[in-house]
């Protein structure tokens, strides 16, 4: 044990202030804090994307391409065990008047008030600070609409606004009967803080969908239901597809966004890369030190020789040392990270960045989700760079012979 | 005592008359250092032998390899030539950590400049001569209590190197150098550090603690005076030892 109780005597002698130890350990917590803020906002993108897809989509969508479907069949996987709630929609193009006379395509989704609000938390949406009504509040001649969107159209609660299908639109042009647009009453606003949600969302009835998009009563375009656990999404949408079989088809929610999804968590992995690679230099950088550390004290290793200290404790006392300032390195590092971590929201308002923040990234606030794995990676990395780094001065000074190591300070 | 049967010429100097092995027995070390001119040879076949207890100095001149010497007769350097036993066992050609393992436990060394370690304290200075010696902590610590008492530094027990003078600091030195009951100590230039005054009590002190412990001493010095102490003084010149 004594090479370990030397070697922390060394990096923190009493009485004097451990410059060494000091700088050494702030540089590689410098480096894990800028590992982790990297890590821990990328994957909380990642994780909240994700969240929101599941929201937006569900845990899986059952549907026929390019048809609707009878309600008992696509309701039907609500019987399967690990499904908690089903719920039916129909979605379809809409173009939205606005008062401005300018035009507006939109994407609509008609739902079950009753059975949507178990698949998805749209409760929560109208309880935060831009939103406002209720999913209760929903009938066939009242509408729905995100926050951002509410915005952009210039209407709050109790307005109206007027829309039509653009199927409906396309047969007016071919001559057919007019069609006249459909005034919806404004009886709710969400607000997610995920851009595509706020600024596009717009819901009425299962039964105003079907008026609108000519479907049969009965039947809807498809259905999605939440899980009991989300991460059986696949096995679920496995087992109905088997079930039901063609022309249905079954999709984990996820698989909506997949190509997004996966260049999100490809940007994660580039940026920890790109930390990788920093936090290499900086190792090395500290691993200089470390030798210089180790040369100056070459009296001490000749006199531990004489002493009778053996080579491998030697190269345990300072290979020690390597591994203390990792430790307590990683240790202020992951403070200093949970610290800017928590401030996310100041630090990039100081910047500038929100707007960026909501186009790039389509939140209007940095989200967190911390994730065990990447403190775990982190810490695995910073000792292994540390133990790396510090081998070198301590096969140095394990190698060097008593006598020699004695004459080399006169 | 001059041996002329030796083969290489060196001196031996018999120890006192013991049933007891030599703790030291030096045959015929050789050693010589490569220089731009060529080798230079600094032991031209040492021979000694130390007895139990025994108090041996060794003079010479600066730069007449004592220094070296007292290494290779500690095991810390190897000798071109010859052979070296400690206490009957052939230390010649073993590997570092066999020596090591035997210095640590055998062998007391007393430096000029000291050699204490500065981030510890005068108490765990000592304490560490015997961490190394495999000793733990609590079994060590009355034990370098007790020397630091016998030079008198006890109340000083907590201090660091930096915060003693340099009489002081030789003799936490000494009590490091006995805390594994050495069978040898081998002492080199102890006093070159110090004034007169201090290095005559130093001196004084390493004396009365290696006879009251029965531990041999190898000095080496260039001090005349504190080398005619010695019931053998010796003399090292043109890489010989003599009488």
């Amino acid at each position: 044990m004594w090479p370990l109780f030397l070697a922390w005597r060394q990096l923190f002698p009493p009485g004097r202030f451990p410059v060494f130890a000091s700088v050494s350990i702030l540089g590689v917590a410098f480096g894990v804090a800028a590992l982790l803020v990297v890590q821990s906002v990328m994957n909380s993108f990642g994780e909240e994307h994700r969240r929101r897809v599941r929201e937006s989509y569900g845990d899986v969508v059952l549907r026929i391409p390019n048809s609707t479907a009878p309600l008992e069949l696509l309701e039907s996987p609500a019987s399967l065990p690990g499904v908690a709630a089903v719920a039916p929609y129909i979605e379809g193009n809409v173009v939205l008047l606005p008062d401005d006379d300018k035009l507006q395509f939109l994407r609509v989704r008609g739902i079950d008030p009753e059975k949507e609000g178990q698949v998805t938390p749209l409760g929560r949406y109208f309880a935060s600070t831009n939103g406002a009504g209720s999913l209760d509040a929903l009938d066939d001649e009242r509408v729905i609409i995100g926050s951002q969107l509410a915005r952009t159209l210039s209407v709050g609660m109790g307005d109206f606004i007027e829309v039509q299908s653009v199927a409906k639109i396309r047969q007016m042009f071919d001559g057919k009967k007019r069609m006249p647009l459909k005034r919806l009453e404004v009886c709710g606003i969400i607000h997610t803080g995920f851009t595509p949600a706020d600024a596009n969302v717009i819901l009425i009835t299962l039964r105003a969908a079907r008026d609108l998009f000519g479907v049969s009563k009965g039947y809807a375009e498809a259905s999605h239901m939440r899980l009991v656990d989300h991460r059986q999404a696949p096995a679920v949408a496995k087992e109905i597809n088997g079930n039901l079989g063609p022309p249905f088809v079954a999709l984990p929610g996820l698989a909506f966004r997949a190509v997004f999804l996966e260049a999100v968590e490809m940007e994660k992995q580039m940026l920890f890369f790109l930390m990788f690679i920093i936090t290499l230099v900086a190792s090395f950088s500290i691993g200089s030190t470390l030798f210089s550390h180790v040369v100056r004290r070459t009296r001490e290793i000749g006199l531990l020789g004489a002493l009778g200290a053996q080579s491998r404790q030697i190269l345990r006392l300072f290979l020690a040392q390597g591994v203390i300032i990792g430790i307590l390195g990683y240790g202020i590092g992951t403070g200093f990270a949970v610290l800017l971590l928590h401030f996310r929201q100041e630090i990039v308002r100081l910047f500038g960045a929100e707007e960026t923040m909501s186009k790039q990234y389509m939140f209007d606030s940095v989200p967190l989700h911390y994730n065990p794995d990447d403190f775990l990676k982190a810490a695995a990395l910073t000792l292994f760079l540390m133990t790396i780094v510090s081998l070198l001065p301590a096969f140095w000074a394990a190698r060097r012979k008593p006598s020699e190591a004695m004459r080399d300070v006169g | 005592m001059l041996d002329e049967n030796l083969p290489d010429g060196g001196i031996a100097v018999a120890p006192p008359p013991s049933s007891e092995l030599p703790v030291l027995s030096a045959m015929a070390l050789v050693k010589s250092f490569k220089t731009p001119r060529g080798a230079l040879s600094v032991l031209e076949g040492i021979t000694l032998e130390v007895a139990v207890g025994e108090f041996v100095s060794i003079r010479g001149a600066s730069g007449s390899g004592k220094t070296t010497l007292l290494q290779i007769l500690g095991g810390l350097d190897q000798a071109d030539g010859g052979e070296l036993v400690w206490n009957g066992e052939r230390v010649t050609g073993r590997d570092n950590a066999f020596l090591a393992k035997l210095r640590s436990r055998w062998l007391g060394y007393v430096f000029q400049a000291y050699h204490l370690v500065p981030e510890l304290t005068a108490l765990e200075n000592v304490t560490l001569a015997g961490r190394i010696a495999g000793h733990p902590l609590c079994e060590i610590t009355p034990a370098a209590c007790d020397l630091l008492e016998r030079v008198g530094l006890l109340s000083r027990a907590g201090h660091l190197p930096a915060q003693l003078s340099g009489g002081e600091c030789q003799r936490v030195a000494l009590a490091r150098a006995l805390i594994n009951k050495p069978r040898l100590v081998l002492a080199d230039e102890p006093t070159g550090n110090l004034d007169e005054r201090t290095g005559a009590g130093v001196m004084d002190m390493l004396l009365e603690l290696t006879r009251s412990e029965g531990v041999a001493l190898v000095l080496v010095t260039h001090n005349e005076a504190f080398a005619q102490r010695a019931p053998r003084a010796l003399v090292l010149a043109n890489g010989r030892l003599t009488a």
